[in-house]
């Protein structure tokens, strides 16, 4: 199969209903070739990609869209779980937030963040912003070695 | 720095006074003794030299300067009176230096045929006019140079010291110069005395200024200087009066004089680290308050910092979806999707009210303790009824068991922002109550010492014990699926603080919630 064919998965960590469904409905009118799982909070999002409990069928993301303020485990922990995780650290990790504080900013780049984007008010650059993402990380940028493109 | 105390100052004032009073009442004594030729009046008997009149004019003048000085300060007439004293004392002096008789020694009196140790016939001795000379130079010079000033008057009084000294240890006559008049008793005495009537009339100038500070170094210098001038002095009298007397040799006079010194240095020594430490405690304790102040300042600070921050965010993130929404629904009204445009118009409706609810809870929040609102006896009991009674529908809706304890203390507090926590509290159980089988929600309270306890139980889900502390901070929401502004619980901590008390929870997750609101039970000092 060739990579820009394949359909892009997404997992969304967003504890805002709105936002989590407008940026999925961002995605739809892109016709980004994806399917998006969502869950709501840090602990969440790593029960999933440890496909633990009711996510033991969770497929493995190509992208992830992480918010920076999330309840119980926030954004910049699952930031660093994850790429403190070998199995994990390869999946390009997009960090979504409101937050435009200087010091979340590199907060963020020094847990190795592939991607920090302040959530625009603008809805065109919304709009603008997560197909950018959407392809960038998820089309042009695929790890080469990943376990399930390998597989 | 200055730390001038008024008290102090007044003190040293009305001392001034009294020995420049001291100085002409000694004044007068001795020209009454001329006028009235009572010789006991000028000497202290034959053998001694008497006090000249123009001595008693000297000391009258310099008694009259230091109370004009006090209260004039440097106007006319207390320089015509310091220029009178130059004048006398320069004059004096000139007539012993080229050998003229300019008749001022007996203008007033004249001197008697028995005088002793007198060089011309009424004139005073050449370290009085010297001392009278300085003196009224030191009065001249106040307006523009109060440190020299002092220094000069120091220097006359130290010649009265000498004189005085010279006196005490039976030695005057040693001193004696041939063909000039000694300096009588009379004037040692008198010049002891206008130093420190000249230093403390004004004591906020100059050096004189460190003896009224109301710190350490004050204490130190007014203990220290009056111990420096009359110990040595006493004990060099006791020492002398002792060899006079034939207790001791003069050799055990003068290890008795060693005796003394090392006893008063190291007495001193003490008594001044006894000062400084005490100085130091005091620091300290000023410094510890201080931190605690600082510190308080600091975490209002951070709290003011925080909450900027979380409202900004908080209200962003519904005016991200607002836009967002709303970009969306004109896109869909092209396309023609009008279903499509109506669910996005419901999202932009409901962030809209999200952001309302925030500013609301905003504005609540920062109410708490900023309500005009006197402490007042709450019937908490009567408080809860009220609260159940206006979410009825809610508990309805929910088959919700609400049990409350009607033994409750009442409580000495702010009535409007209790029912606030506590119906926080109880709007807060109810919608976790709610998600279990059998809800059931308690509400009471009991007293502990000074303080009041209320509860509210719930036996929905429970709270993890690591999010104890969390749920009571500004905008934490643990469950974003319930609605919520993350403002509720945090106005019921800054309530139990404003009771100086304190707002807490006990859970296990799976066994429910108990919320407990601590409060002083009396109110009475809570503003203060």
């Amino acid at each position: 199969m060739e990579q820009s064919d394949r359909l892009i998965h997404f997992l969304l960590v967003e504890d805002d209903d709105r936002h989590a469904k407008l940026v999925i409905r961002c995605l739809d009118q892109h016709r980004i070739g994806n399917s998006v799982d969502r869950v709501a909070d840090g602990e969440q999002a790593l029960t999933y990609l440890r496909k633990e409990g009711e996510y033991a069928k969770a497929r493995r993301p190509d992208v992830i869209l992480l918010d920076l303020n999330l309840p119980k485990v926030d954004g910049l922990e699952v930031l660093k779980t994850i790429k403190a995780d070998e199995s994990l650290a390869l999946i390009p990790v997009v960090m979504l937030t409101t937050s435009q504080q200087e010091s979340d900013r590199l907060k963020a780049y020094k847990l190795n963040v592939n991607s920090y984007i302040v959530k625009p008010v603008d809805f065109e650059k919304f709009l603008q912003m997560v197909s950018d993402c959407s392809f960038y990380w998820g089309v042009w940028n695929q790890p080469a070695q990943s376990p399930e493109t390998s597989a | 720095m200055s730390y001038v105390d008024p008290g102090l100052r007044r003190r040293f004032q009305n001392a001034s006074t009294t020995l420049s009073i001291i100085l002409v009442i000694f004044a007068v004594m001795i020209l009454l003794g001329w006028a009235t030729h009572l010789p006991f009046l000028t000497r202290l008997s034959e053998e001694y030299v008497s006090a000249k009149p123009n001595t008693a004019v000297g000391l009258l003048l310099a008694g009259l300067a230091a109370i004009l000085y006090r209260f004039l300060g440097n106007r006319i007439p207390m320089l015509v009176v310091a220029g009178l004293m130059l004048a006398l004392g320069l004059a004096t002096l000139l007539q012993d230096v080229v050998s003229i008789d300019f008749g001022i020694d007996e203008l007033l009196f004249s001197d008697t045929a028995d005088a002793v140790d007198t060089g011309a016939a009424g004139r005073m001795s050449p370290l009085a006019s010297t001392a009278f000379a300085i003196l009224g130079a030191s009065y001249l010079v106040m307006p523009h140079a109060a440190k020299l000033g002092q220094i000069l008057s120091a220097i006359s009084g130290f010649v009265g010291y000498f004189a005085f000294t010279g006196y005490l240890f039976g030695i005057s006559r040693v001193f004696r110069i041939e063909a000039v008049t000694a300096m009588s008793a009379h004037a040692a005495v008198g010049l002891l005395l206008v130093a420190p009537a000249h230093w403390f009339a004004r004591p906020e100038h100059g050096f004189a200024r460190s003896f009224i500070q109301g710190v350490a170094s004050g204490r130190i210098i007014r203990r220290l200087i009056p111990a420096a001038i009359c110990v040595p002095l006493l004990c060099g009298g006791l020492v002398q009066l002792g060899e006079q007397m034939e207790w001791f040799s003069s050799r055990f006079g003068e290890t008795l004089v060693t005796l003394y010194t090392a006893v008063a240095f190291t007495g001193l020594g003490f008594w001044l680290v006894r000062v400084l430490e005490r100085q130091q405690d005091e620091r300290r304790g000023y410094e510890r308050s201080l931190g605690r102040t600082g510190r308080a300042l600091d975490r209002k600070k951070r709290e003011l910092e925080q909450f900027a921050f979380t409202v900004s965010h908080d209200l962003k993130s519904p005016l991200v979806s607002v836009r967002g929404f709303i970009g969306l629904m004109l896109k869909d009204i092209k396309d023609g999707d009008y279903a499509a445009a109506e669910d996005s118009a419901t999202e932009v409706s409901a962030a809209a009210a999200e952001m309302n609810d925030i500013i609301d809870g905003i504005l609540a929040y920062s109410r708490v303790g900023r309500i005009e609102e006197e402490a007042q006896d709450v019937d908490v009991v009567e408080l809860v009824d009220a609260i159940v009674e206006l979410h009825e529908g809610r508990r309805a809706e929910h088959e919700i068991d609400v049990v409350i304890d009607r033994t409750m203390p009442n409580v000495n507090g702010f009535k409007t922002s209790l029912r606030r926590a506590l119906e926080n509290l109880y709007v807060n159980a109810l919608r976790y109550a709610a998600k279990s089988d059998k809800p059931r929600i308690e509400i009471g309270g009991f007293s502990i010492d000074d303080k009041c306890q209320y509860y509210v139980r719930d036996n929905g889900p429970g709270i993890a014990p690591e999010y104890h502390d969390k749920v009571f901070e500004l905008f934490q929401r643990l469950d974003v699926t319930e609605p919520g502004t993350g403002l509720g619980l945090a106005s019921v901590a800054k309530i139990a603080e404003l009771h100086q008390g304190r707002a807490y929870v006990e859970s296990k997750p799976g066994h429910g919630a108990t919320f407990i609101l601590e409060v002083a039970r009396n109110g009475a000092e809570l503003r203060d």
